[in-house]
Parts: structure tokens; C-alpha cells; sequence
């Protein structure tokens, strides 16, 4: 059986904090705090995205002494397609708005 | 590190999110330690102890789905392939997977959870030891007394008293429920299964006597306290003749008052119904006891004594004998009409089939004697009725003779082939219960390695753990469809205000047959042996197996 990821309004809105700056690493508690998703659920939206290939993964490289490396996140070419297309889908369905139109 | 790190907060969401990743699953590790990675980026401790909490959310699905992936897998078999040993070829795994086991094994418990199997699975058991009981059941009527001297139920604490075996214990238990009750005071006249009484005859034998004064029985014990000894000593020395038999309580004036006494007593009663329905009623109020602690209830009853009863009745006809001999024809045929109406007592009002054939053989024995004195008198029109007398009498035992043989030949083959099945059935789960048990635990505790030479037992084992769960399902409602005849007997014994019809349905008709070694109605007292063996031998064979297949493999 093949993974499945519904979109929800806290996948999108974390589909929209990683295309904000779609080149730029983010790590997960940077996307917490911009979309206000709890732990708990970021991390198996993040799994089911790295899963399916959309998500680029790597551990932070240059760490300071004392603190373990960090986990960074991207979306691949494929995942920022098909996130402009959800996030497209979900605006046409009035399901989503963006952040700045929500502003 | 600043203040605020090393906040309780802080430490509590650090050292949960440590304590998670130590059983984190293999394949999602790096997600956790990617989330515990961030703690170190929070600055405000509630926002810490909120992405802990988020931590163990994730730990939780990770570790459900990782059980249910596990449970998916055949018994034995692990999730990550890198738990083989280097250069070792792929283990040999049993078809069906952990999820299908644990399934036929969860159906099984719920089986064995219903209150018919349980009844099942407790008289198959006892039948095994020939209804003797075991230590369980001797813990199940502790537990029972406590409680009813909690909560004063004198009949439970009267009941208990009289299956225990003797003891201290026992006595307080009885003397509690009479001073609760006093109408149990019959209790005192119950015995062990050895034939020894079981109350103190000071105490409980006078209690008795006191409150049932124109009752036969209570005489009859007391008399039989006297007599007993004398008989163990007589029979320990050599076989006695009926004259020193006699001989040997008839010199004893107490002994003479209390058979006396009995046989002049307006009124007989062994007691038998009122035990019958005490252990009926503690029965339906406690379903739970097992058959061995019912039939323990009433193999306890005391029964008078026969030796005694038969050497009165002897004594009384032989002294009337000497009186008629002496010319003294009424004294004869009043000592003889007065064992004939202990007799017509004895068998009329006693309870018990075997109180039934003593009074009507006593009759018996003083309406010849009645029958020739009418004759001798020439007193045709009484010898006559005395004549109608002893065809009534021997019609009675005829009638009592084939009320113990109430089986046909082929009834009772039925009765032993049905025993066979239950049996046959109740050993194979047993069986099945072992081999499932023994092949799962070796799977997953992997006491088999794989890739060793010790292939064929591994085959074997993965077999057994494949088709033993779900032989032991079957093999539990086999057993369960089986014992409903066995059940029925139960349900109406229950039901059943007889004593002595209780007795019959009970042993001849039923659970005797279970206990029966194969084929052997007529000896219903002996105890399975056979199946506790080929259980015993089976498992010795399985061990067997195991230690060789051990040894080759050390040696290997």
C-alpha cells in the first residue's frame, strides 16, 4: 500500500513556510514557530514527505561544541511542484488562504 | 548553559525525550534524534516541555507502527534484515504471521473464558485424579469459609466444614455455623471418607443426641464410636467369625443402651437430603466449585454403621430365639417385630439406596424368624401375613437390584465411548497447548538459531508453531461440544431435590464414566491414569528432541 498524505491545513501551511524560501535549509523548529504547528505533528507530515520523496534531508555539517547536529529540510523540484499545485487547489477550493492574505 | 536550561522544565524534557530514543524503533530513529536535536534551539521551558511532549507523541505512532509491522511478520522473524548472523542463509520462519497466531490464540482465551468450558476444563481435571481434589480446590474452600464467616453464612460455613479434611479448622468451621444456625447441628454426624467420625464425641456427638432425641441415627453413631475399635482390632488379629464379631460389642452395656435406643426410635433419618441440599444450594450459589469438591460433600456423609445394625439384629433374634425356646413366645415375637419395625424404618425413611437394602434385609431376617415362630405356634393366619410380608420384602429388593443396573450393556458403551472423546479431546489441548506454547517461545526467544544443523528440528518446530494454536482452538471447542451431555448431568444434578437421585445421576449415570479408565464402568472408582501418562510421555519425547537437537549442535 502506498503512503498517502492529506492535506490538511497543517500541511499546508508547512508546505508554504518551506516554499517561502524553497533553496534555503529550514529545520524543524524554525517551521514550528513560523506555522505554529505543535511537535507532534510536524515531524510525521515531515516523514511522509521525505517518504514519498518530496523532502530533501540533511544533517547540519558545521556544528558548534555541545550541541548535537541539527536535521534540515528542503523541498525537492518534484515537491515544490506538486506543493504550488495543493496550495493552488486548496486556495481555488477556498479551503486555504495564504499567510500574507491572512495577514 | 543558561539558568533557565537547567530548569526542571528543561531537564524533564531533555531527559524524556533521552528515554525515548533509548527504545526507539531502528527505522525512524533519526526522526527522533532530529527532534530531540532542536530542545537545544528552545529558550522558554514551556515551549521545551511542549516539544517533548510532541517527542513522545511521535515515539508513540513510531512504536505502534512498529508493532503492528512486527505483528504482520511470521512468529521468529525480526524487522531489520541485520539481524542475521554474517554469512548466514535466511531463517527458516513458520507461513503464518504473528498477527493470525495471536489472533487463534486470543479466540482460544476467550473459549476457555466462557463459564461452560471453565466447567468443562475443572471436572475433566478432576476426573484425572479420580475426584480426590487438588490443592486448588482445598485454597478455593479456604477462601470460601473466610468469606462466609465474614459475612456469618452459616450454611457455606457448615458446608465447608464438611468437605475440608479433618482438622482444627474444620471443627471451628462447624461449631461456627451450628452457633450461627442451630438446626445444622446434624452436621456433627458427617464423617471422613475413612469412616472415622469426624466430630469430637464429647461435644458435637452429645449436641446431637440432645437435639434430635427420637431420631435412630444419632444412637446409631454413638454406638458406632464404641463398636469401631473393637472391630479394627478384631479384623488387624485374623478373619473373626459373625460370633466374635458379635461377641464383641455385645458385652459392652453402652454400646447395648444406645442400640437400643435406636432400635426403639419413633423416627430415622440419615440426614442424607439435608446434606444433599446444602451442598445443592452452596453449589448453585458458588458454580464455580468443582465437581471434586461436590463429590467430596457427599462421600463425607456418614452412613450408620451396617456391622453394628446387622450385629443387634442379631443379638435381638438370637434372644428370641432363647425365649421362645424358653416358652416365652410373646417376648420372641416382640423382640422380633422390633427389629422388623426398625427395619421397615430404616428402609422407608432412610434417604440412601444403601439404608434401603440394610432396613429391608433386617426385615427380612426377623419376618422368617416371625414367619417359623407363627408356625411353630400354629398360628397359620400370622404365619401367613408374615408369609405376604417377605414377598413384599423381596419384591422391594428386587426392585432396588435393578435400580442399580439402570445401564444396558450398550448403554454404557456409549457412555464410555463419549467418556473416550472428552478425554481424548481434553489431552490433545493439553498436548497442543504445550507444542504451541514450547514453538513460539523458541521462535521468538531464538533458542534455534538459524543457519545451524539444526534444520530439521527448526522445520519441525515452525510446523508445530503453524498448525498448534489453531489444533488448540479446535481441539477447545471439541472438548467444549463434547462435555454438553456431561454439562446436562451438571444442570439438572443442580436441580435435583433427591439426595439419592442426585447420587445416581451424578456417579453411575455421568462423571464416573469420565474418571473411568477406558471401558472399566464397573469400576468407576479407578482414576485416569492413562491419559496423565501419554500426556507425560509426549512431553519427554519433546524434550528428547530438543536436548539431541542441543548436543548436535554443541558438538557441531
Amino acid at each position: 500500500m502506498g503512503i498517502r498524505l492529506r492535506s490538511s491545513r497543517q500541511t499546508l501551511a508547512i508546505l508554504e513556510a518551506l516554499l517561502a524560501c524553497p533553496g534555503h535549509w529550514h529545520h524543524g523548529y524554525a517551521i514550528c514557530r513560523q506555522t505554529s504547528v505543535p511537535s507532534g505533528t510536524l515531524y510525521p507530515i515531515l516523514m511522509r514527505l521525505d517518504k514519498l520523496g518530496w523532502l530533501d534531508t540533511k544533517w547540519e555539517e558545521s556544528v558548534p561544541q555541545g550541541r548535537p547536529p541539527r536535521h534540515l529540510y528542503r523541498l525537492t523540484g518534484n515537491g515544490r511542484e506538486w506543493a504550488h499545485e495543493e496550495l493552488r487547489s486548496a486556495q481555488q477550493r477556498e479551503f486555504w488562504k495564504p499567510a500574507a492574505s491572512q495577514a | 548553559m543558561p539558568a533557565s536550561r537547567q530548569s526542571l522544565s528543561f531537564r524533564l524534557a531533555h531527559s524524556s525525550l533521552q528515554l525515548a530514543l533509548r527504545h526507539w524503533p531502528d527505522e525512524s530513529r533519526q526522526w527522533g534524534h532530529a527532534l530531540a536535536a532542536e530542545l537545544d534551539e528552545i529558550e522558554k521551558p514551556f515551549e521545551a516541555l511542549q516539544w517533548a511532549l510532541g517527542g513522545l507523541m511521535l515515539f508513540s505512532r513510531a512504536s505502534a507502527s512498529h508493532f503492528l509491522a512486527w505483528l504482520k511478520l511470521p512468529v521468529g522473524s525480526r524487522l531489520s534484515p541485520t539481524s542475521l548472523l554474517p554469512g548466514s542463509s535466511s531463517p527458516i520462519l513458520p507461513k503464518r504471521s504473528r498477527l493470525f497466531t495471536a489472533a487463534i490464540l486470543l479466540s482460544t482465551a476467550v473459549v476457555l473464558f466462557l463459564p461452560q468450558s471453565r466447567e468443562a476444563i475443572s471436572t475433566v481435571r478432576a476426573s484425572w485424579n479420580g475426584y480426590r481434589g487438588y490443592d486448588s480446590d482445598l485454597r478455593g474452600l479456604q477462601n470460601l469459609a473466610a468469606r462466609a464467616e465474614r459475612e456469618n453464612d452459616a450454611r457455606t460455613l457448615a458446608f465447608v466444614s464438611l468437605v475440608l479434611p479433618h482438622s482444627e479448622r474444620a471443627t471451628t468451621f462447624a461449631n461456627h455455623a451450628v452457633a450461627l444456625d442451630p438446626a445444622l447441628v446434624w452436621i456433627y454426624a458427617s464423617s471422613r471418607v475413612d469412616g472415622r467420625p469426624e466430630f469430637e464425641p464429647k461435644e458435637g456427638l452429645a449436641r446431637l443426641l440432645e437435639s434430635d432425641r427420637d431420631n435412630a441415627v444419632p444412637e446409631l453413631l454413638a454406638a458406632r464410636i464404641i463398636s469401631e475399635p473393637r472391630y479394627y482390632a478384631l479384623i488387624s488379629h485374623h478373619t473373626p467369625s459373625d460370633q466374635e464379631i458379635e461377641a464383641a460389642v455385645t458385652t459392652d452395656q453402652a454400646w447395648i443402651a444406645h442400640m437400643d435406643r435406636a432400635f426403639r426410635a419413633p423416627r430415622y433419618d440419615g440426614y442424607f437430603d439435608r446434606h444433599w441440599q446444602l451442598t445443592r444450594e452452596v453449589w448453585n450459589h458458588h458454580p464455580e466449585l468443582s465437581a471434586s469438591v461436590i463429590f467430596n460433600s457427599l462421600w463425607v456423609h456418614s452412613l450408620p454403621d451396617v456391622l453394628s445394625i446387622r450385629n443387634y439384629g442379631n443379638y435381638l433374634v438370637h434372644s428370641a430365639q432363647r425365649a421362645s425356646d424358653g416358652g416365652h413366645a410373646a417376648e420372641a415375637e416382640t423382640l422380633l417385630k422390633r427389629v422388623d419395625d426398625f427395619g421397615r424404618r430404616m428402609s422407608e425413611q432412610g434417604q440412601a439406596d444403601f439404608e434401603h437394602v440394610v432396613g429391608l434385609s433386617l426385615s427380612h431376617q426377623a419376618t422368617t424368624q416371625l414367619r417359623n415362630l407363627y408356625q411353630t405356634q400354629g398360628n397359620e393366619h400370622k404365619a401367613q401375613q408374615a408369609e405376604q410380608r417377605l414377598k413384599v420384602i423381596d419384591a422391594r429388593i428386587d426392585g432396588l437390584v435393578h435400580s442399580f443396573q439402570r445401564l444396558g450393556p450398550a448403554q454404557a458403551r456409549a457412555f464410555d465411548r463419549r467418556a473416550l472423546f472428552v478425554q481424548l479431546s481434553a489431552a490433545l489441548a493439553v498436548l497442543f497447548a504445550i507444542a504451541a506454547a514450547f514453538s513460539l517461545f523458541a521462535l521468538e526467544l531464538r533458542f534455534l538459531k538459524p543457519g545451524r544443523r539444526i534444520t530439521q528440528l527448526r522445520h519441525a518446530v515452525c510446523i508445530a508453531a503453524d498448525w498448534a494454536p489453531l489444533a488448540l482452538l479446535l481441539g477447545c471447542v471439541g472438548l467444549l461440544w463434547l462435555f454438553q451431555p456431561y454439562a446436562q448431568i451438571l444442570r439438572s444434578a443442580r436441580s435435583l431435590t433427591s439426595a439419592s437421585a442426585a447420587w445416581h445421576s451424578l456417579h453411575f449415570e455421568g462423571l464416573f464414566t469420565l474418571s473411568s479408565t477406558l471401558g472399566a464402568l464397573e469400576q468407576p472408582f479407578t482414576p485416569v491414569r492413562f491419559w496423565q501418562s501419554f500426556i507425560c510421555a509426549l512431553v519427554a519425547l519433546a524434550l528428547f528432541v530438543v536436548v539431541r537437537g542441543f548436543l548436535r549442535y554443541k558438538l557441531a
